[in-house]
């Protein structure tokens, strides 16, 4: 593979020159260099690059080449554009020749100079990625969120100096991305966003209490100022020592401004949450063909942390579907001696927020030494079954 | 010999230069390592590594080159901090040169002239802990003595002399495998020959720190426990050496006389036989201390050896199981196996079938009445408590017995018959099962 895969020529001819002498083109090797390069890769997916160049024409017709060898740029993409304000340059057409990663342009200009022009073309090999890292204080209601983007270059190419436009956050000037590399550049730090905890039981997602870090994209919680882009996200949080440990690490979703971002990062595993159902029956309408079904949930939730926390159930429904008495008991004694005592449900928050799903927020206390276990029943009945 | 992780300054130039001293090595310093603290999560393959060390910089634009020949480091964990004079360093960017090659370039830019602390941090694998527990249950099953102890293994590629050694209880999550990761930017790299004199020049070194400090390491360590947002660290005093290819063990558990109480088990779903399960609480017990008392911190998930130990010390085998996690103040319970000194037998002594509902020729409803009788043998020296659990194809009222019973989910119920020592106990006992919509 060629160092310099792309190549630019300009071939000065007079004004008359013939079909034929455009067919044997003569590829000069001086090259114009390239006066600045910009890489747009804001949409994730498609690079653009667009090259300023000088070229010296001649007064008259100019045979301007190009050529790609080694590079997977997308011909029908290529442009080319006259910079130069005042210049009466016009690019007259251009040419392909067969079998060669290569096209011509035929380039008029009135007067002799040099003149700038700007070329651009998609180019297929680099891709950007968007990470983040993330640092938790010890108390867990702060966050120090970094973002950076990840260039890498596998287009065959190298661009000693470009300015990169990898987004609205993105925007780094005279880089160096030479071909093979790739390289980490900050894109953004927000100090300081206030930060929440967040713990959910969802039986789709195992038998286990997930924990969540979420924080609001808006301008009041230090950020705000576009969209942050998906991307990993690691997490980590300040310990006692001093030190930084890993917590876990997320795929964030976009999120739009003012939305909140949410990081799942591992297993509460000192909260418990175990659902059973404890009543399954079937009221008949009309023969096994139209019925209701009756259910009572059980959820059994101990919290072996030192502090109360609020623990979001969230139990997915469908179709039509009516809630009925919402009860919470704690439970004492075991075996033989259990027993159940009901509570006020002023701890329990109970939500429909669509049709799908059903969302209990308990404000759950410790378990501790007295080994305090609540259960929280839900009946409901899932209406019109059966056609 | 094997290659190990270098760190190079490469130079230092004012201007903001291009990349070119990765391919001309202008090699001015290999710092040592200062400090190094590995953090060895067991739910995944992943240690975090912090490596401490002090560099000298120049005003202007500096080079550092980091590179991880051989070694399972996720080349995208990899991050440079400034641990002192952060405000007069700022890190440019960060540059992965072609592959195949396991090096990267920093450029820092420096506003003084002198020596910085430094710490990158990094993910590698290979580096795994696990936790193993020795039980001794006494002869009369009312006490046992636990042992927990905690075995770090590094196969990772790399030594690590004097390191801090932390424990990460905990179920992180991760969106893709650190070993995975570890092997996407080839292989041995194609380091200059002054690079790689330098990387066995290094682990020459190491490998004798490291040996030596083995040889001088404190018999008595201890491990210091904390949690850590939904965590909980094991902190193992003092610095370790973890050279690659070795494992070490501590203690971090010996508690004695913790009091337990056992059960007979006999449920549908598991056959004929009768289990032994063995329940303790991690609890504080009054007037231990340390690493001899229960309660002061999780039982992390690992590898169980239930012994019984008789009256003369002597032991005998009675299972290997492993012990899920266990929080503070949670009961623990333990499965040590089908027994034969407590034996439940069960009939059914009659069958039935009531309220049949058919409609239009079609069956649409009836109730099965089962009636059945339960024997409990005890040949213990001692009264055993007893727990059986019965599941049945659809919703189940049961009637005539004299214990507690539990509902466990609509089709499953839990009693609870005491047999006192020597004994043969019968009960009965009815179930009707409902089967359609009448």
């Amino acid at each position: 593979m060629p160092l310099r895969p792309l190549a630019l020529a300009c071939t000065m001819v007079w004004f008359a020159v013939s079909q034929s002498t455009l067919d044997a083109r003569t590829k000069l090797t001086t090259l114009p260099p390239r006066d600045q390069v910009r890489i747009d890769l804001a949409d994730g997916r498609q690079a653009l690059v667009e090259e300023a160049r000088t070229i010296n024409l001649v007064a008259g017709m100019n045979q301007v080449d190009f050529s790609w060898a080694g590079t997977h740029i997308h011909r029908e993409s290529i442009q080319i554009r006259v910079v130069t304000v005042g210049s009466e340059v016009r690019v007259t057409s251009t040419s392909y020749p067969p079998g060669e990663n290569a096209l011509y342009w035929d380039v008029f200009a009135r007067t002799s100079g040099p003149v700038q022009f700007r070329i651009s073309y998609l180019i297929d090999g680099f891709s950007r990625r968007i990470d983040y890292v993330a640092l938790a204080s010890r108390d867990e209601t702060r966050l120090t969120l970094q973002c950076r983007a990840n260039l890498s270059n596998a287009t065959g190419e190298s661009f000693p100096r470009a300015d990169l436009q990898l987004g609205p956050h993105f925007v780094y000037a005279n880089r160096e991305i030479l071909q093979g590399q790739a390289r980490r550049m900050l894109a953004f730090e927000g100090q300081d966003l206030p930060l929440t905890k967040t713990f959910v039981f969802d039986p789709r997602q195992g038998g286990t209490v997930r924990y969540f870090y979420t924080f609001d994209n808006s301008a009041d919680a230090g950020l705000g100022r576009a969209t942050l882009v998906p991307g990993k996200s690691r997490v980590y949080i300040r310990d006692d020592t001093h030190s930084e440990t890993f917590l876990g690490e997320d795929w964030l979703a976009p999120v739009p401004v003012g939305a909140k971002a949410a990081l799942y990062l591992g297993i509460a595993q000192d909260i418990r949450c175990q659902q059973s159902l404890v009543r399954d029956e079937r009221e008949n309408v009309l023969a096994d063909r139209w019925y209701h079904q009756h259910q009572r949930s059980r959820w059994t939730l101990e919290n072996f942390k030192d502090e109360p926390v609020e623990l979001t159930i969230e139990q997915p429904m469908s179709g039509e579907w009516t809630l009925g008495r919402v009860l919470l008991m704690e439970e004492h004694g075991e075996r033989e001696e259990r027993r159940e005592v009901q509570l006020p449900i002023e701890p329990v928050l109970t939500e429909r927020p669509h049709n799908e799903l059903l969302r209990f927020r308990v404000a759950l206390p410790p378990t501790g030494p007295r080994k305090v276990k609540w259960n929280l029943y839900a009946d409901w009945t899932l209406k019109n079954r059966g056609f | 010999m094997k290659p190990s992780i270098v760190l190079f300054l490469l130079g230092s130039w004012i201007a903001c230069g291009t990349s070119s001293a990765l391919a001309a090595v202008d090699l001015v310093t290999v710092p040592e390592r200062r400090a190094a603290e590995l953090t060895i999560y067991n739910s995944a393959d992943l240690t975090l590594v912090r490596d401490r060390r002090l560099l000298t910089f120049q005003r202007g634009s500096n080079v550092l080159q980091f590179t991880w020949a051989q070694t399972l480091i996720d080349a995208s964990s990899i991050e440079l901090h400034f641990r002192s004079h952060a405000r007069d360093l700022t890190l440019i960017d960060t540059v992965f040169p072609p592959a195949p090659s396991e090096a990267l370039q920093w450029n820092v830019e420096s506003t003084f002239d002198g020596d910085a602390e430094v710490e990158i941090t990094y993910f590698t694998s290979n580096i795994t802990w696990s936790a193993s527990y020795l039980a001794h249950l006494s002869q009369d099953d009312t006490r046992l003595r636990l042992r927990g102890d905690v075995l770090v293994t590094n196969q990772s590629g790399e030594d690590y002399p004097n390191a801090e050694v932390r424990l990460i209880v905990g179920t992180v999550n991760l969106v893709e495998q650190i070993a995975v990761l570890a092997r996407t930017r080839g292989g041995w790299s194609q380091l200059a020959p002054q690079e790689r004199s330098q990387a066995y020049g290094g682990l020459r070194d190491a490998e004798k720190r490291a040996t030596e400090a083995l040889a001088a390491a404190d018999e008595s360590n201890g491990i210091v426990k904390e949690g850590l947002s939904e965590y909980f660290v094991f902190r193992i005093d003092g610095a370790q050496s973890v050279p690659h290819g070795w494992s070490r063990s501590l203690n971090a558990l010996d508690v004695d006389d913790v009091p337990v109480e056992v059960t007979f088990r006999l449920h549908d779903s598991w056959g004929a036989d009768v289990y032994r399960f063995a329940r303790f609480d991690n609890r504080k017990l009054p007037g231990r201390e340390g690493h001899s008392n229960l309660g002061l911190a999780p039982l992390p998930s690992g590898s169980l050896h239930v012994f019984r130990r008789s009256d003369l010390q002597d032991l005998s085998f009675l299972a290997q199981v492993h012990l899920p996690y266990v929080a503070i103040n949670e009961k623990c319970e333990i499965n040590t196996g089908a027994q034969q000194e407590v034996t439940i037998e069960r009939a059914t002594r009659s069958y039935r079938r009531q309220n049949i509902v058919f409609e239009r020729k079609t069956l649409r409803a009836y109730d099965e009445v089962f009636e059945y009788e339960t024997s409990i043998r005890n040949s213990l020296p001692f009264a055993a408590r007893v727990e059986i659990e019965r599941t049945f194809p659809a919703s189940a009222s049961v009637s005539g017995l004299d214990f507690n019973v539990e509902t466990v989910d609509h089709q499953t119920i839990r009693f609870y018959p005491t047999s006192p020592r020597g004994t043969h106990d019968t009960f009965q006992y009815t179930v009707i099962v409902k089967h359609g919509t009448p």
